[in-house]
């Protein structure tokens, strides 16, 4: 209906925003029945049933919101108000009278639940810097009048919303791109930006039955990205947009424990972002052209922290308090009874044992001990690397780096190249898979929750987990996360169609090759183990299906090894080091006796899954012992990771039994109950993981070792550092001569892809040979021979202060002419070399240039070689490469020297990142159309 | 039955994992540069320190190296000042050669201990310091023990004596400095846990530290970093300086005396328990072997004045049955305080007062003249000053003898020891720039000679190849108005 007094001062033209029509005929009654009369009734936008109602109706249909406030009629506001929303008659003159009063632009009504009329759903709102809105309303929150002031607020919800029109000119109307609620914000951020007064009239009222809970969606979370970036300044985006990263991450990760899966959300929400940049630019560029207020203006609407945060941990913590037993039932009644079914809090503790175990990893990063070294500065530069790329190890090599350099560099890429986000996240990552994949792996055997997660725990960090993580086997400590989940689905009901049959056994062969990828040898533990399991069951012929499930996926995982394993020694793989692990005698006694409880107690089906598991913990203890065999390094991780696997399929059956008060009566509970004793040692002592907080690592020995450098004169980056000590006591891997162990890494800190050394080429013999000097006592210049090497510092490793081998290799050192001992209160005796030139890559003229990745840089010289200390390597550039010695020549005119990569490896590697993908995909439609 | 197997399977494999055993941690190799032999060469690069050189307004010196091949020679004489550059000097030298560094030319700041590095072998250096007043040398060590012995030191009236310590490493030392003396074990004050600051050097007066003893031995021990030990001793009309020791159950002295000069042997045992000790003495004539023994109780540094043994001059060989520390030393009669006495004192024979520990600097004099042929009267060949040098530890066939007719005005001679008993045909080889022929001599058995070296700038030759068809010791002396000094030979095979 349209005044009948023609236009006023206000005149009000009223576009309602439609969507499929439905609910149109009752706005715009309620739209045509306002008491103050609007000088025209538009339907904007809404699909074919929309444009029929509103045709229907009489009412004019235009196309877009634009289309709309681009109208030259001659109405000086436009009223949106969306499909849905039930105005009361008196909510557009309230919302004049409040404008014209208090001189706003942007004025929004009191939103109602049509429903239920006395609940609010939104009263004006503000935001947080996220641009997350925030109502301060309980959920079902009714209206007494509490929030009945006008106002200055952040937004306006879009259900009604009266706009001065030559403002929502200025500003292109609303952001099309994105949600409602996200819109209404980014829109009266922008009016803010142009001094428009923003309020809410809590006098106009409607009612809204339009449901607008979803602010957790992706579109909405993208969308508030896209208004930070369109709004604020650029010191204000500068702190705003990392923190808006890591809260979304954070509450992704909260959110699973409230069973919500949000990361793909997030993800989604920033690749949005990235491609919509080149418009949210423009559409920054328009916002903020002709500002006349700054970020300050915004902020003053704001609360602090992250609503999205805030709320979530607030949910959490109502969940915890619902789970807690209340002061009555705090009993061993109430504690048997949550024993007894799967349990939230079993689940939580479990998590917050992941975190207080892991703790050390998130501040630090992986302890520099033994064969745990951080990753590489850049996860791009390992990806190159590993696929044909150089290999930095010792003095360099072409010698293919082991898969696990390669996939942790994919992570470490995908986390932002932030090496130590990389490390925590494969860290405890694989600790909440094992716990998890345990669970679900022995719940095959109606093995309930809270038996399972303990069993979980003890897989991720018993004795057996701590002897891997004790040898600094890390891949082998990644990859056991995946190993349950591995025979989980190999051991799941084979299902019916074709489709699904092909998704399980793809889905098999992405997790194992996924755990041979972090540790090769892991590929077959599944395998092995469920072909006991099958000699154990005979005639079951599940079984024997899950065998042959298991080993068809093993197959297939073999080509995701590539191209580490067509290049590597296979035979100096499992036969370096030795095998040999110190059985704790203590846990031994405890796995024996509840194992055999079990056995002797448990109802059959449990019994046999817990002999399994002690026949896979006895088989994988003497692996992990068989150095007397020749079995090195490798075999006794897989081994540790074989007698862990079997010390949870001890434990879980062993703790279940006892809650089976129907089974297992009488001297059988009486055993059940001893071979329960012995599982609580077992799970006390997983909990020794938690001293630590390194996820059962050794102390770290070597940062404090080889940092020193980086605070050293010149480049760091710029020189190696030899190591010296006793045989198994050196980072990595060692070379031995005379009884002594040595091995050379770079400097500032030696990182995982320089783990293990290469079969002795031209340069490692040459060390060698100057090292056989140099312990001879035939010099006494040992700077001056070593420098030629690369090599800036030497560092004594003594495992303590009557360590007879450092002791001898001080004596080595002693008398020497240009060695310089550091001082500054060093833990290892450390020397720094006098000659000149003591760097990995110096051109002729003298310049020394720094290590980048696997590749050098420096100051751009024509016509000037450049000698790489690398090994010789005819894949070395650019220019004409010329061997110099053990080393290269390449030329120093483009300022960059690196190697160009084995073309045969490189394909490889990106068949098998294919071939990932393919496994991923059958597995994705497997289990969709199965 | 499952349940049975199970037990059974877990128990046999178990147990045969428990059976294993462990890697055996191999032991570390038993490495180390700790020879007692501080003065040989070898084939290989080596570096010589040689603490004690100066050069400065009043005092000269040199540097003298030989080789046997052609080598380049690094001359470092590290600054006192540590904000400051060493002073290097790099010689090529066409082996086997010998040449004559002057100190001064490299640096001229006093006091300039120094460090010689060959990049081939074997080469040599040794030093010579000469003023108006002094004059004294000694080789230079190659090898750097933790641990050395400075045995002859002497503090009585008269004398002064200093403690060189020279460390030409960059790691700062701290050093132990244990004194044994007439008195048994003397604590001194202050040098438990002494600091010796990295390319530099310290020099402390012992006279002041612990005066008035007869017979100091001390035990220099490193800490950590290493120092290259020197006597420095003074009696007033002549220095002489003498490096740290190893130790040796044979020593060789093929010269102990100069005309006008009494050798003094001292002896110094740190072990544990007694050494008995036989001393050989070596004359023109033939040997006087055993001619002294004795037992040289741990603690008891011994002074024993050859010179009650036998008419001077004589080469002197001291076999023990334990290793030992042994210093010849030359001075007029009466320099040193006698601490020994062996034979009964003829009341006659000497000018002493018989108590046996008088510290009487009178200089003898050779009361011997001779005449020409032409039967006028010859002024007898007397020197005054105070000689120093530890022996050598074994007899070889080659030696290389730098440094020699270096010094103005002073009579340079090699001493050649055959301790076999066999003739020896000796060849000796000038090094130096003018290519003089080949001198042999014989040496029977049980003797010792003497060659007299021409000076340099006659010659223009530094040094000398020494060898012999049997086993030689090869010493040299230097002695003019200005003093006297002997030099202990490097054998290099």
């Amino acid at each position: 209906m349209q005044s009948s007094e023609g236009p006023t001062p206000t005149s009000v033209s009223a576009a309602i925003f439609a969507r499929h029509g439905a609910d149109l005929p009752a706005t715009i009654v309620a739209v045509r029945r306002q008491v103050y009369g609007v000088t025209r009734v538009s339907v904007v936008s809404g699909d074919t049933d929309a444009r029929h109602t509103a045709k229907d109706l009489g009412v004019e249909w235009v196309s877009s919101m634009s289309a709309a406030i681009g109208d030259t009629d001659d109405a000086t506001h436009l009223w949106i108000v969306e499909e849905g929303v039930e105005p009361r008659p008196d909510a557009l003159g309230a919302l004049v009278a409040a404008a014209t009063r208090l001189d706003a632009s942007v004025v929004g009504s009191k939103v109602l639940d049509a429903a239920n009329p006395e609940r609010l759903v939104s009263s004006g709102f503000a935001t947080d810097v996220f641009e997350t809105p925030y109502t301060g309303f309980d959920d079902e929150e009714l209206d007494q009048g509490q929030y009945d002031v006008v106002r200055d607020v952040a937004a306006v919800g879009g259900q009604s919303v009266l706009i001065r029109k030559d403002l929502a000119r200025g500003l292109g109307g609303p952001d099309l791109a994105m949600p409602s609620i996200a819109a209404s914000v980014d829109f009266c951020q922008r009016a803010r930006l142009r001094g428009a007064r923003v309020i809410v009239v809590p006098s106009s009222e409607v009612l809204s039955s339009h449901d607008q809970s979803h602010v957790d969606h992706w579109r909405e979370r993208a969308a508030r990205i896209r208004s930070m970036i369109k709004v604020y300044g650029p010191m204000t985006l500068l702190w705003a947009l990392p923190m808006a990263f890591l809260s979304g991450f954070a509450q992704s990760f909260l959110s699973l424990f409230l069973g919500r899966w949000r990361f793909l959300h997030w993800v989604r929400a920033w690749l949005w972002n990235v491609a919509k940049l080149p418009s949210t630019l423009k559409g920054r560029h328009a916002a903020r052209n002709g500002r006349v207020v700054g970020d300050s203006e915004l902020f003053r609407y704001q609360v602090s922290g992250s609503v999205a945060l805030k709320s979530v941990v607030g949910e959490l913590s109502d969940r915890v308090r619902e789970r807690l037993p209340g002061e009555d039932r705090l009993s061993v009644d109430a504690i048997g009874e949550e024993i007894r079914r799967p349990s939230f809090i079993v689940g939580f503790l479990a998590v917050l044992f992941v975190a207080v175990a892991t703790r050390s990893i998130w501040t630090v990063g992986l302890p520099a001990v033994g064969f745990s070294l951080p990753f590489s500065d850049s996860g791009p530069a390992a990806v190159g690397a590993y696929a044909g790329g150089w290999n930095p190890a010792g003095l360099g090599s072409i010698e293919a780096l082991r898969p696990l350099i390669g996939f942790a560099g994919v992570i470490q890429t995908v986390l932002f190249d932030n090496r130590r986000l990389a490390e925590y996240a494969l860290t405890a990552g694989s600790w909440l898979l094992g716990i998890w994949g345990t669970v679900r792996l022995l719940r095959t055997w109606g093995v309930r929750a809270v038996a399972g997660t303990l069993a979980g725990i003890v897989y991720v960090s018993g004795p057996a987990a701590q002897g891997i993580a004790g040898e600094t086997a890390v891949g082998v400590t990644f990859a056991i996360g995946f190993v349950p989940w591995v025979m989980r689905f190999a051991l799941a009901p084979f299902p019916e169609s074709s489709f699904a049959r092909v998704g399980r056994i793809s889905a098999v062969a992405l997790i194992a090759g996924i755990s041979a990828v972090l540790a090769p040898l892991t590929l077959a533990i599944p395998v092995t183990a469920l072909l006991l399991w099958a000699l154990f069951n005979m005639t079951d012929r599940a079984a024997w299906r899950a065998l042959a499930v298991s080993a068809v996926g093993a197959i297939l995982a073999v080509p995701l090894l590539f191209p580490w394993v067509g290049a590597a020694d296979l035979l100096r793989f499992v036969t370096d080091g030795d095998a040999f692990w110190a059985i704790p005698a203590v846990t031994a006694t405890a796995a024996a006796i509840a194992a055999v409880g079990a056995l002797v107690s448990a109802p059959k089906r449990l019994a046999l899954v817990a002999g399994w598991g002690a026949m896979l913990a006895a088989a994988g203890a003497l692996m992990a012992r068989s150095f007397g065999f020749e079995m090195g390094r490798e075999i006794g991780a897989a081994g540790l990771a074989f007698a862990t696997l079997g010390l949870a399929l001890v434990v879980g059956p062993s703790l279940e039994a006892i809650t089976r008060t129907g089974e297992v009566g009488g001297w059988r509970r009486v055993v059940a109950g001893i071979s329960v004793a012995g599982s609580v040692v077992l799970i006390a002592a997983s909990a020794m993981a938690l001293v630590g907080g390194r996820a059962a690592y050794p102390g770290d020995q070597y940062r404090e070792a080889f940092t020193f450098s980086a605070a050293r004169p010149g480049d760091p980056f710029a020189s190696r550092i030899l190591v010296v000590g006793a045989p198994g006591n050196l980072p990595g891997e060692d070379r031995i001569i005379d009884g002594l162990a040595y091995r050379v890494v770079s400097a500032p800190m030696p990182e995982s892809w320089e783990t293990y050394l290469n079969a002795p080429r031209a340069g490692d013999d040459a060390l060698a040979e100057a090292l056989a000097t140099i312990i001879g006592g035939e010099t006494t210049r040992v700077g001056e021979l070593l420098a030629s090497f690369g090599i800036r510092w030497i560092v004594v490793i003594a495992e303590d202060e009557r360590d007879p081998f450092a002791a001898a290799w001080n004596t080595t050192f002693d008398g020497q002419l240009d060695l310089v001992p550091l001082g500054g209160g060093l833990e290892n005796l450390t020397f720094e070399i006098e000659a000149e030139h003591a760097v990995r890559a110096v051109s002729a003229s003298g310049a020394e240039w720094t290590r980048v990745g696997t590749g050098y840089e420096g100051i751009e010289e024509f016509g000037v070689t450049l000698e790489v200390r690398e090994n010789a390597n005819d894949r070395w550039g650019p220019g004409e490469w010329q061997q110099i010695g053990w080393a290269n020549g390449a030329s120093a005119t483009a300022g960059r020297a690196e190697f160009d990569p084995i073309g045969q490896h490189r394909t490889q590697a990106l068949l098998a990142a294919a071939w990932l993908i393919v496994l991923g995909a059958f597995s994705w439609v497997g289990r969709r159309l199965g | 039955m499952r349940r049975v197997i199970a037990i059974v399977v877990v128990a046999i494999v178990g147990t045969f994992a428990f059976a294993q055993s462990a890697p055996i941690d191999e032991s570390p190799p038993d490495l180390g540069t700790l020879p007692s032999e501080v003065g040989g060469a070898t084939g290989d690069p080596s570096a010589w320190y040689c603490p004690w050189v100066a050069a400065g307004a009043l005092r000269d010196s040199t540097f003298g190296i030989a080789s046997m091949l052609d080598v380049n020679a690094l001359i470092t004489l590290p600054n006192p000042n540590p904000a400051e550059e060493a002073a290097v000097d790099e010689i090529r030298l066409l082996g086997p050669g010998a040449r004559s560094i002057d100190t001064g030319e490299i640096a001229r700041r006093g006091m300039s201990p120094g460090t010689v590095e060959f990049d081939d072998g074997p080469a040599v250096a040794t030093t010579a310091m000469w003023s108006d007043e002094i004059l004294t040398g000694d080789r230079c060590v190659v090898s750097v023990p933790k641990e050395w012995q400075l045995v002859g030191g002497v503090t009585a009236e008269g004398f002064t004596l200093e403690l060189q310590l020279f460390n030409p490493f960059a790691e700062p030392a701290k050093v132990t400095i244990e004194a044994i003396t007439e008195f048994g074990r003397s604590p001194l004050s202050g040098f438990e846990s002494f600091d010796v600051a990295g390319r530099s050097w310290v020099t402390e007066d012992l006279s002041r530290l612990i005066p008035f003893l007869d017979i100091i031995t001390l035990t220099v021990r490193s800490e950590s970093g290493i120092v290259i030990p020197a006597f420095v001793l003074n009696n007033g009309t002549d220095e002489a300086s003498w490096p740290g020791i190893g130790q040796s159950s044979t020593w060789d002295f093929p010269v102990t005396s100069l005309p006008g000069l009494d050798p003094t042997l001292v002896i110094s045992n740190t072990g544990s328990v007694g050494a008995t000790v036989a001393i050989d003495l070596f004359t023109q004539d033939g040997p006087l072997l055993d001619a002294d023994g004795r037992i040289v109780s741990p603690l008891e540094p011994l002074r024993i004045n050859l010179a009650d043994l036998g008419e001077p001059p004589f080469a002197v060989r001291v076999r023990s049955n334990a290793p030992i520390g042994a210093v010849v030393q030359a001075a007029p009669e009466g320099t040193f305080p006698k601490v020994d006495v062996v034979l009964p004192e003829d009341p006659g024979a000497s000018g002493d007062d018989g108590d046996g520990t008088t510290t009487s600097t009178t200089v003898g004099e050779d009361a011997s003249a001779g005449t020409t042929a032409d039967g006028e009267a010859i002024e007898p060949l007397v020197y005054d000053g105070v000689a120093a040098m530890p022996g050598n530890v074994e007899p070889l066939e080659r030696w290389l003898v730098p440094g020699l007719g270096v010094v103005p005005g002073a009579d340079t001679l090699i001493w050649v020891l055959n301790p076999s008993g066999e003739d020896a045909t000796v060849s000796i080889k000038p090094l130096g720039v003018s290519a003089r022929k080949t001198e042999e001599i014989v040496v029977p058995a049980g003797t010792y000679r003497e060659v007299s070296v021409a000076p340099i700038s006659e010659t223009g030759n530094s040094g000398m190849l020494v060898e012999a068809d049997v086993p030689i010791s090869v010493a040299v002396s230097i002695a003019g108005p200005q003093g006297v000094a002997f030099i202990g030979g490097v054998g290099i095979g």
